[in-house]
Parts: C-alpha cells; sequence; structure tokens
C-alpha cells in the first residue's frame, strides 16, 4: 500500500517536471518496444518470400519487406534519439523540481528540528541520492517501460504456435524476483544498521584531508592510529556487505536455475509443436528467435527491476521521509513572502521608501526606538535530555535597553539567544517580542533583529555579497554596501580588495582568504548594516586583538543607540556601558542590575569582574599616572 | 600548439590508468586473473548464444525441408543453449563477487594511500590554490568513481571479445559483410570521439564553474549556521533564486550539449543503417543463390544489429574513460606528488639536542608564496630554556606565523631558526615537530571517543587512561567528563550518538590534548579564547605548573595575561619591534604600552 503511494507520488513529480515531457518519454519508449516485433514479423514475411520465389525475380519480391525492415529500423533510431532528448529534458527538470522541494523543506522546518543530526543526515542523504534518482531509477524505470512492450508483442508472436509457452518462461522467473527483492532489502538493512560505522568514517577521512587539522595531524602525529581505525571500519562494514552478496547471490543462482529449467522446458515444448509440422518453415525459424530473444529480455526485466526496487529503497525512502518531516506552524506565511514572484517589485518600493528613512534613522538616531522582550517564566531542555539548560527564566527587557549576558561556559547564554530568536521553542513559559507570541510567529522576531553570531558564516562570495546578505533588500546598491563597509569598520577587507566590492573572499572561487579577524569584521558590518532595532552579538571578540575590540566596542555603543541590544561577552570591559548585566549560572540569572549595583553586590559578577581586571588594573593606574 | 597540448594530456592519462591496473594487479594477482577470465567468458556468452541458436534454427530447417530427423543435434542444440545460459549466470555471479572484492579491496587501497599521502606532502600544499584542487579531486577516490571506472575497463574487455565472436560468425558466412562493415566503423568511432572531445570541453570550461557554485549554493542551503543567518537576514529567498539561476543555466548547457551529442549518434546512426541495408540485400541474394540456409540468414542479421548496437556501446565505456581521465590524473599525480625532502644538501640530519639551552631567530623572514607579502620580517630574538614568553600584536602581525615556524610546520624563507645552537634547517622536521606540543588557534574538534580526543596527543598512550585522567584534571573537565553518559568513551558528536560539547569545553580538550605530548616545547596559539574570564584566570594561574619548565611560547590577545609570562614579545607588520619583560616594556611606553593601555581603559 505505501509502496503504491510512493509511486504515485513519483509519477506526480514527474507530472510537476512536465506533463507533456513525461508522457513524450513513456510514448517514445513504448513505440520503441514495438521495434523489435516488427521486426520480427517483417523477417517473417521476407523468408516465406524466400521459399516461394523464382531466382529471377527475387530482387522486386524481397524489395518491400527489406525495405521496410530499413524504414522501422530508420524509425527506430529518430525515436530512440528523439526520446534520449526529452529524457535528458526530463531527467534535469526532475532534478530541479525535487531539489527545490527539498530546499523549501528546509526552510519549514525549525531550527531545533534542522540541527540536529538525523535530520542533518536525512538531509545530505535526500540529496545525495537525488543523482542516483535521475541517473539511475528513471532511465531504468523507462528502459523496463521499452522491454514490457517488447516482451509483450515477442509473447504474441510465440503465442501463435501455443499459448503456454511463453507463459512458461514468464511464470518461470517468479521466484528470482522474489529471491531478488529479499537480497535488496537486507542488504538495504544492512546499510541503515551501518550508519554509524559509515559516518565515523566519512568523518576520520576528513580529518586526515582537512586543511585545518593538517597541522595538528603533523605535530601529533596521529595519522596513522586514525588511518588504521578508518582502515579497521571500512573493512568490517565492506566484509559484511561482500558477505550478504556471496550468501544471497548464491541462492539467487539457485532461483536462476528454476527459471532454467522452465525455459528449457518451453523450448523443448515449442520444438515439439514445430517438429508436428503444423507451423511453416519460415514462422517456426522465427518463433525459435522470438522465445531465445524473450528469454534475454524478460531477464532483462527482471535484473532492471531489481536495480529499480534498490534504487527506489536507498532514495525514494529516504526522500519522500525527509519531504514528509513535521513542519513548524506558522512558517508558510514566511515562506510565502519570501519566494513569491512579485518579490522584486517589493523589493523594489522597499528600496526607495526605505533609503531616506534608513538614512535618518542612522544619521540622529535620538528617537527610542527598539523592541520589547519579555521571557515569562521560561525553561528548556534539548530533545530527549532530562536536565533543563535553562530554568524559569524570567526576563524583562525595554525598548531601547541595553543588556549584557555573561556566565561560564555552559551555563545557557547561548542557548536563551537562541530561544529568544525563536530557534528553540520553550518547554515551558512563553517568550514574547513586542507582545507577540514567537510560538505563533518567530518572523516577528527574524523581522527586527541583527545578530552577529560566534559562529558566523564566512561566505566564500562576493564581497558585496558578504556584506549584502545583512540588507537582502539592498544587495544591488553598491553604492549603499560601500558604504556600510566603511561605516561598519570593514574597510582594511575593502583595501585588501583593491576596492572592489565585486571580489570573492575564500578560497572556493579563487579569492585570497582572510585572516579570523577580517572575516570577523566583514560579519560585524554584515550585522550592522540593517540598522535593525534588536542587535544581539554572541561572543562577538573572541578573535579579535585588542585594537579591533576596542573598534568593535565602541561601534556597538554607537550603533546600537536608542535600539535593543543584547550581548554575550567574556570580556566583562563592556559591562560598564549595558544597562543591565544578566548573570547567569546553570542554567539559571542568579544576579542581574547594573554594573555598580553587581560590584556592590559582591556576588558572583563581583568576582568575575575583579579577578579579570586584576590582569589590568595596578598597572593601567600607572600607565595613566605617567600618561 | 593544442594539438602538441592535448598529446601529452592524453599521454598522462593513459600513465594514470596504467599506473591504476598495475597496482591493481599487483595488489591482487589471483582476483584480477580470474576477474579478467571471467570477464572473457562474459565476453563469449551472447555471441556463443546466437550460434547456439543458429545451430538449432538451422537444424530445424533441415529437418522440415528433408523431413529426416536428426534428434541428437537437436537435442544438442537445446543443451547448448541451456548451457550457455547456465554458465552465464555463473560466471555473472562469480564476476559480479570477484568484481566487488576488487573494488573492495583496491579501492581502499588507493584511499588508504591517498591518505598517507595527505600526512606525508609538504604543509604549504594544502595553501596552494591548485593543490587544493587536487586533493579536492582526488578526495573523490571515496566515493563511487573509482568502481565505475573499473566497470567501464572491465565492460570494454568484454565487448572485444563479444564483437570478436559476432565477427567470427560472419566471417563463417561470408568475408564482403565483415569488410563492409569495418568501412563503418572507422568513421563512426571517430565521429564520436570527435564529439565527445567537444563533449569533454564543454563539461570543464562551460559546465563545471556553473555546477560548483550552483553545489556551494546547495551547501549554504543546507548548513546549519548558514540556517540561522538566512532565518534574520531573511537569506532564503535570495539564496533559493541564485540556486535556482545557477541550476537552469546548468540544465541549460547539459541540454544543449545533448542536442549536439544526439545529433552526432543520428549521423552514426544512419551510417549504420546504410551498412545494414546493404548487408540486408547482400543476405538475401546469399539465400536464393542458395549460399546459406534461411535459418542462417535470420541469424546473420541479428548479428549485424547487435554488432552495430555493441560497438555504441563499447564507444560510450572509452567516452567514460577519457571523461574520468582527468580525476585519474590527478589523482594519481597526488600519490606520486614527491614528499619534499627535509633539506636540500645530502647531508644526513643531526640529532635534536637533548638540551635546548636556548631558542634563537636570527634574522627569521617568511612568506608563503612567491606571491604572497612577507609575513615576517627579520625577526631576531633569543628565548631561553624553561622561559615562558608571550607573543602579542593585532590581527595579521605575524604572530600565528611565528608559531608555525616554530613548531617546525614551515621552513623560514630567509634567515635560521636554531635550537641548543643546532640550526632547524640541519634538523629532520619530523624531529622538531616531536618535540613540540601545541594548541593551535584553529584547534581541531576532534569529534571520536573522548579518551581519543584527548589520547591522540600521544597516539602510544591513547590506552593509557592514567595519563588521560591525569591531563583532564589538571586543564579542569573532569567534572564535565563525569557527568558523560559513557565517560571517557563518549562519542563528541551527536553524528555519532554522542555529546556536543561548548567552545570553551573544546578549548579545555586541545589545552589536555596538548598537554598529554611529552615535548619539551609548547607552543599555544590563542589558548583561552574560549573561556570565561573565570576559567581563564585559573588556567592561567596554573598555566606554569602545568608547562612544567617547559619552554613556553603562547599568543594572546588579552593583553593581561601577557603579564604571567618571564617575557613577551610584541609583534607588529611581520617584525618583532619589543621583547621585554612587563614592567621593562611598560617603561618604555611603545606598543606594549598602548595596547595595554586600550584594553585596560575599559576596566578602569
Amino acid at each position: 500500500m505505501k509502496t503504491y503511494r510512493h509511486v504515485i507520488r513519483l509519477i506526480r513529480y514527474g507530472w510537476k517536471a512536465g506533463p507533456f515531457i513525461m508522457m513524450m518519454v513513456v510514448a517514445l519508449n513504448m513505440l520503441l518496444g514495438i521495434a523489435p516485433t516488427l521486426e520480427l514479423w517483417l523477417t517473417e514475411r521476407l523468408i516465406t518470400e524466400f521459399g516461394q520465389i523464382d531466382r529471377e525475380k527475387w530482387f522486386i519480391l524481397v524489395l518491400p519487406w527489406v525495405a521496410a525492415l530499413i524504414v522501422v529500423k530508420f524509425s527506430a533510431v529518430g525515436l530512440e534519439q528523439l526520446g534520449e532528448w526529452f529524457q535528458a529534458n526530463f531527467r534535469e527538470s526532475l532534478k530541479l523540481v525535487i531539489k527545490r522541494d527539498i530546499f523549501r523543506k528546509t526552510h519549514r522546518t525549525s531550527y531545533e528540528q534542522f540541527e540536529a543530526p538525523g535530520y542533518q543526515n536525512q538531509l545530505s542523504r535526500s540529496i545525495d541520492g537525488m543523482e542516483g534518482v535521475y541517473g539511475g531509477l528513471i532511465f531504468q524505470v523507462f528502459k523496463v517501460i521499452e522491454a514490457l512492450v517488447v516482451v509483450i508483442g515477442l509473447c504474441w508472436i510465440i503465442m501463435k504456435v501455443h499459448w503456454a509457452v511463453p507463459l512458461i518462461v514468464l511464470l518461470g522467473s517468479l521466484p528470482v524476483i522474489r529471491a531478488q527483492t529479499q537480497f535488496n532489502e537486507s542488504m538495504y538493512a544492512t546499510d541503515v544498521e551501518q550508519t554509524t560505522d559509515y559516518r565515523v568514517m566519512s568523518y576520520v577521512r576528513g580529518l586526515l584531508l582537512n586543511k585545518d587539522a593538517s597541522m595538528e595531524v603533523r605535530i601529533f602525529g596521529f595519522g596513522d592510529y586514525l588511518i588504521q581505525k578508518w582502515s579497521r571500519l571500512r573493512s568490517v562494514t565492506y566484509g559484511n556487505i561482500l558477505r550478504i552478496e556471496a550468501r544471497l547471490g548464491l541462492k539467487l543462482i539457485a532461483y536462476k536455475g528454476v527459471h532454467l529449467v522452465a525455459f528449457g522446458g518451453s523450448l523443448l515444448w515449442l520444438l515439439y509443436q514445430l517438429l508436428q509440422g503444423h507451423v511453416s518453415l519460415a514462422e517456426s525459424i522465427v518463433v525459435v528467435f522470438a522465445l531465445v530473444q524473450l528469454q534475454e529480455r524478460w531477464e532483462w526485466c527482471v535484473r532492471w527491476s531489481g536495480w529499480i526496487h534498490e534504487d527506489y529503497n536507498r532514495l525514494v525512502k529516504d526522500l519522500f521521509a525527509f519531504l514528509d518531516l513535521e513542519e513548524t506552524k506558522g512558517r508558510d506565511q514566511v515562506e510565502k513572502q519570501e519566494v513569491t514572484k512579485g518579490r522584486d517589485q517589493v523589493e523594489k518600493q522597499e528600496v526607495t521608501k526605505g533609503r531616506g528613512r534608513d538614512r535618518d534613522r542612522l544619521m540622529n538616531g535620538d528617537d527610542v526606538g527598539g523592541v520589547r522582550i519579555r521571557f515569562d517564566d521560561v525553561s528548556f531542555a534539548y530533545p530527549g535530555a532530562e536536565r533543563d539548560v535553562l530554568k524559569h527564566i524570567q526576563l524583562d527587557i525595554r525598548e531601547g535597553e541595553k543588556v549584557m549576558i555573561v556566565g561560564e561556559n555552559g551555563s545557557g547564554k547561548t542557548t536563551l539567544i537562541k530561544l529568544l530568536l525563536g530557534f528553540y521553542t520553550p518547554s515551558s513559559g512563553s517568550i514574547t517580542v513586542n507582545d507577540r507570541d514567537l510560538r505563533e510567529d518567530p518572523s516577528v522576531v527574524w523581522r527586527q533583529v541583527s545578530v552577529l553570531y560566534q559562529d558566523f558564516v564566512r561566505y566564500h562570495l562576493r564581497l558585496r555579497d558578504n556584506i549584502g546578505f545583512g540588507h537582502v533588500e539592498r544587495i544591488d546598491d553598491l553604492t549603499y554596501i560601500r558604504e556600510g563597509v566603511m561605516k561598519y569598520g570593514a574597510d582594511q577587507v575593502l583595501q585588501r580588495l583593491d576596492r572592489d566590492v565585486e571580489r570573492y573572499l575564500g578560497p572556493t572561487f579563487g579569492g585570497g582568504d582572510l585572516s579570523g579577524g577580517q572575516w570577523q569584521k566583514v560579519a560585524t558590518a554584515r550585522a550592522f548594516i540593517r540598522g535593525s532595532e534588536l542587535i544581539v552579538l554572541d561572543e562577538p571578540t573572541a578573535a579579535l586583538d585588542p585594537n579591533s575590540e576596542s573598534e568593535l566596542y565602541e561601534q556597538f555603543i554607537e550603533h546600537s543607540h536608542g535600539k535593543t541590544a543584547i550581548i554575550i561577552s567574556h570580556r566583562l570591559g563592556i559591562a560598564r556601558f549595558a544597562d543591565r548585566i544578566i548573570v547567569l549560572k546553570d542554567g539559571e540569572i542568579v544576579e542581574e542590575g547594573s554594573h555598580d549595583r553587581l560590584l556592590r553586590n559582591r556576588g558572583e559578577y563581583y568576582e568575575m569582574w575583579t579577578r579579570q581586571a586584576s590582569l589590568y588594573q595596578r598597572e593601567a593606574a600607572q600607565g595613566t599616572e605617567v600618561v | 600548439m593544442i594539438w602538441h597540448h592535448r598529446h601529452t594530456h592524453i599521454g598522462r592519462v593513459v600513465k594514470s590508468y596504467l599506473f591504476i591496473l598495475k597496482l591493481t594487479y599487483k595488489k591482487q594477482k589471483l582476483h584480477t586473473s580470474l576477474l579478467f577470465l571471467l570477464t572473457i567468458v562474459e565476453g563469449l556468452v551472447p555471441p556463443a548464444y546466437i550460434r547456439a541458436t543458429g545451430f538449432l534454427v538451422e537444424s530445424i530447417e533441415s529437418y522440415l525441408l528433408e523431413g529426416t530427423a536428426k534428434t541428437n543435434i537437436l537435442v544438442y542444440a537445446i543443451l547448448s543453449i541451456i548451457g550457455i545460459f547456465l554458465l552465464q549466470h555463473i560466471v555473472q555471479f562469480g564476476s559480479e563477487l570477484t568484481r566487488s572484492y576488487l573494488n573492495m579491496k583496491v579501492s581502499a587501497e588507493l584511499q588508504r594511500q591517498v591518505l598517507n599521502k595527505a600526512q606525508a606532502v609538504d604543509l604549504s600544499y594544502f595553501d596552494r590554490e591548485d593543490s587544493y584542487n587536487k586533493l579536492h579531486r582526488a578526495n573523490q577516490v571515496f566515493g563511487n568513481k573509482i568502481i565505475n571506472i573499473y566497470q567501464s575497463m572491465f565492460s570494454i574487455c568484454a565487448t572485444i571479445v563479444t564483437v570478436a565472436g559476432y565477427i567470427a560468425i560472419l566471417l563463417e558466412a561470408s568475408v564482403v559483410i565483415f569488410l563492409i562493415l569495418l568501412c563503418v566503423l572507422v568513421p563512426s568511432i571517430y565521429l564520436k570521439m570527435r564529439r565527445s572531445r567537444e563533449n569533454y570541453e564543454v563539461h570543464y570550461h562551460d559546465l563545471t564553474p556553473v555546477e560548483r557554485e550552483r553545489d556551494y549554493y546547495e551547501r549554504l542551503l543546507t548548513n546549519v549556521p548558514v540556517y540561522k543567518e538566512r532565518r534574520v537576514f531573511r537569506l532564503f529567498g535570495l539564496l533559493h533564486d541564485r540556486w535556482l539561476h545557477l541550476q537552469q543555466q546548468s540544465r541549460a548547457l547539459i541540454l544543449k550539449n545533448t542536442a549536439k551529442e544526439i545529433r552526432t549518434t543520428y549521423y552514426v546512426q544512419i551510417l549504420n543503417i546504410i551498412t545494414y541495408a546493404i548487408t540486408l540485400i547482400i543476405l538475401c541474394s546469399f539465400v536464393i543463390m542458395q549460399r546459406i540456409q534461411i535459418a542462417s540468414f535470420v541469424m546473420l542479421t541479428q548479428t549485424i544489429t547487435r554488432v552495430q548496437s555493441d560497438i555504441e556501446g563499447w564507444v560510450e565505456d572509452w567516452r567514460t574513460l577519457y571523461r574520468e581521465g582527468l580525476y585519474v590524473q590527478d589523482l594519481v599525480e597526488f600519490l606520486e606528488e614527491p614528499i619534499r625532502e627535509r633539506r636540500k644538501d645530502d647531508q644526513q640530519p643531526m640529532e635534536f639536542p637533548s638540551a635546548i639551552h636556548s631558542i634563537q631567530f636570527h634574522d627569521v623572514s617568511f612568506k608563503y608564496s612567491d606571491r604572497d607579502p612577507w609575513s615576517l620580517a627579520n625577526v631576531s630574538f633569543t628565548v631561553q630554556e624553561g622561559e615562558t614568553i608571550a607573543i602579542i600584536g593585532e590581527n595579521g602581525s605575524g604572530k600565528t606565523t611565528l608559531i608555525k615556524l616554530l613548531a617546525g610546520m614551515y621552513a623560514p624563507t630567509r634567515g635560521k631558526i636554531e635550537v641548543g645552537g643546532i640550526d632547524y634547517a640541519k634538523l629532520n622536521m619530523e624531529d622538531i615537530r616531536k618535540r613540540v606540543s601545541a594548541v593551535f588557534q584553529h584547534h581541531t574538534n576532534i569529534q571520536l571517543t573522548v579518551r581519543e580526543s584527548i589520547g591522540l596527543g600521544d597516539s602510544e598512550h591513547v590506552h593509557d587512561m592514567k595519563r588521560i585522567k591525569q591531563v583532564v584534571s589538571e586543564v579542569g573537565l573532569d567534572s564535565v567528563i563525569a557527568r558523560l553518559p559513557d565517560q571517557y568513551e563518549t562519542y563528541l558528536s551527536r553524528d555519532f550518538g554522542g555529546v556536543q560539547l561548548s567552545g570553551g569545553q573544546w578549548q579545555r580538550l586541545a589545552f589536555a590534548r596538548c598537554l598529554m605530548k611529552d615535548a619539551p616545547i609548547l607552543v599555544l596559539d590563542e589558548p583561552t579564547s574560549a573561556l570565561d574570564p573565570l576559567a581563564e584566570l585559573k588556567l592561567l594561574s596554573e598555566f606554569k605548573r602545568m608547562a612544567g619548565g617547559r619552554t613556553t611560547f603562547f599568543v594572546t590577545h588579552r593583553i593581561g595575561s601577557a603579564k604571567i609570562a618571564d617575557r613577551i614579545l610584541v609583534m607588529d607588520g611581520g617584525r618583532a619591534v619589543e621583547f621585554g619583560t612587563h614592567e621593562e616594556l611598560m617603561t618604555i611606553q611603545g606598543r606594549y604600552h598602548a595596547l595595554f593601555v586600550q584594553q585596560a581603559k575599559w576596566y578602569a
């Protein structure tokens, strides 16, 4: 039942790729299937003439049949080439349609789901597997359609002698088909069973070939250990597969024996009929060839359908399982907004309207804008984990407030940010942004936020893209981008690229690689350029030298004026400029208040601050004295 | 000129294939020979089959015309048909199994060689763009590529045997038909081959760049960190549209190419049909002249059709080999990449000194490649054994490069580094690396088990739990590990059914790995950048004890932490501008002072 539904669904995809093309491919393949039967029939007519004609006029008598044979061949070749073209077209269209669905699917899943390793695996399996669908599966399906038509035609020719003869051949292969199915199922099951091993293998191998790891491999010399580990895993997993192949392959041979006996039987039966002399000579010859061809073609059909089944297992199951994954509510609207054809117009409107407004806001920035964020008794645990990462968080961030979140590694700071950004849904409690519940529509916050993540992305694309991605609506406005680059501190990078924002960054497309600090500056400019009402910085200074760190802080203070801002940092230097500091410990808010108040409290924050400041204070005082 | 270029190219491809074949044979003599034998038998099956069928119908014809029953001949014919079928099944099974086995063994061997090579090549290999691409392509050895190549090679052999068999059948009847077929064969193979060269060029020049970019966007659309950005920046529409555009572009190129392809095939097919027509008429005349039986006539026409279609497939297989040629060439070239000799002269490398005494930089300059600017320029300083040295400076000032030279990752372009009075250049690079332990800036998060991730610092002691536990407690990870589901055997990746660590925890793990190795020199590139203030201070305060008298260099951006060092080296624009104790440098009010004040003001 399920299989049947999957097949229907696959056909529907074909329909989506292009109904005309699909019909043409099917029709052409079926027409092609008629050719062998027709050829055999014409051959029979031709050799019948041989028996009756006199030697003088043979040429004229034989000619029409020879001509007909050539015409059939000629049309077959034409149809075949036409079919090739439609098939290529179909394959490419299908690729497009299915991949588009996969990517759209990724857009309708929540972050929580998206980052889960299971999801990532399914995703990559669907995409990798797709190549197989258009490369193998589709091609095989059409070939089988063609071969089936051939088989029907051949049966028709043979049945003129006796109806049972072809039937025996066809029925004789039923055990083979069953054994093949079994074979494929157990191969698939083994593959699934060994998934983790495959993953570890590919990870280990990635480590060995990775540029970043190459230095460590050399200094610690653990390459050999990893290669051994990889070899061991490889020979175990591949060995398992080979064993199944051998065991089930032998079984398959036994069943093929049955098939063979059936074929031998039908051949003898046919022979008996022929030797009776009821059938003409020409027909007899042709029927024997037809039967032998039937056996060959049918073999093919069976083998091919086995491959189809194998690919189907590997690809279609993965693909449809992926496409059927549960989706989060409320995303559809967002998607529609983003992927409609009319987007360009909307964009243009926004660009023209937005330009003036943006400038004003950035220039004076006096009005208190920003967003209000409220955490109401929020707790959160990762799916499957018992321990809450965050416990009963109560938080009210007002418009225009600057909040700094500090705490030890693993205290839940980044998780808090992910909740605020609507990437995670609280296990209990609720989060509202401007009084709208994030659970209903997380895009409320996306529309108003600029984020600089700890693991920001290094797009190996043009500088223009790297910056413009922060404000897609104006990605084509090069002046705006250039201004943004200068304004938000990435001018050093621009200089490196000879002031050309169209140059590529990173080695993938032949750009030069940037240093960690330079990449971070690019990411910072990307985060700031949109001038959002809410700014979130997640440990932005880890890779920066003191100069750039100071610059970033100053920039942050300047550009976040009048906006709501949340910053996570281990370097407490900036904390004094925050309106409020929130100290997280083991998922709970243990302290909250301004820098001065928390210092007076002499609690967790005091401890952190004084320890860190101790590295600077005495000498700093000394330094200023001298100055 | 172009022709010349192409020739060398093809020559290299052929050499690369020979390399792989030789390797296969050398590693698996028995199985390769067996497979070769099976392939030949497999190739013989179709002509044998059609000959046996012809034999059968010829006997039927004689019987029907002459009325004499040669029953035993009929039985032989039927038995041989069935026998050939049985043989085919068995040979097929055998060759499939042998092929799988060979794939398993030989691919594994090639893969292992690639991995070994990646360890052995000079580090700069990873920095060069052309070699990076080569490595990337060689990496495809892990997919189905090798299997497909083998498949094509064997199929070419089998087809040769098959066609030879068919030709034998044709020759038995008439030489003329064979000659006619031969006449057409040559131009059609030429046409096909020429087309495949054009095809290859389209792929290489037009399609590959488009597909590479498309693949990059596909990665962006499926990557986790990108997901977070694309949500808040609302990038999906843009990324999706760009991907779609590239996909459509590649589709158009492929279709255009297919259309050309089809045109060529069509010409070849027309040639084939003409031959078919001529041979058909000749065969008809043979029947009339009673040179052949009617049954043979049918057999021969079928044989001709098959020869033609088999040769089509044969050319196709050659094309596959040609197409994969560049890839195979890259693979083999990667495997044959010379391992750079440690020193330019032929002298025996010297022993690493048993006592370090001092490490000296004499006017050391370095650039990554000729095209790059100098990363280090005339750096000179001397460090005594057991000292702790902090290296500070702005991004891009050469700190990390200095660390890499110290660790023996690269050799200085100019000047020399001396340890215990011996020039680094006189030592074996491996030897230097053995004496240095490190935490690099982009330290690797080894996502294997906790035990391995730490223990790989000294892979001979990867099972030595006592040592591992000791370094773990030194970096303060013991409480974290105690909470893990399988403690030291927990995988550090959710992909492998384990857990995920935070950035700070990873950094401490890298530190533990560094301490695992018993080396007299430690180099640490920003070892505390991801730690929280308390953890950082704790680590720093115990740092000297953990270093245990080893000569230590550490890079830091937190100027405050530099104080714990005995001396501080300040880098600026690839030069060592200041070197001295904290007090000394504060007094001269230079670069260090400026950086210190700048960072301190946040805490004032």
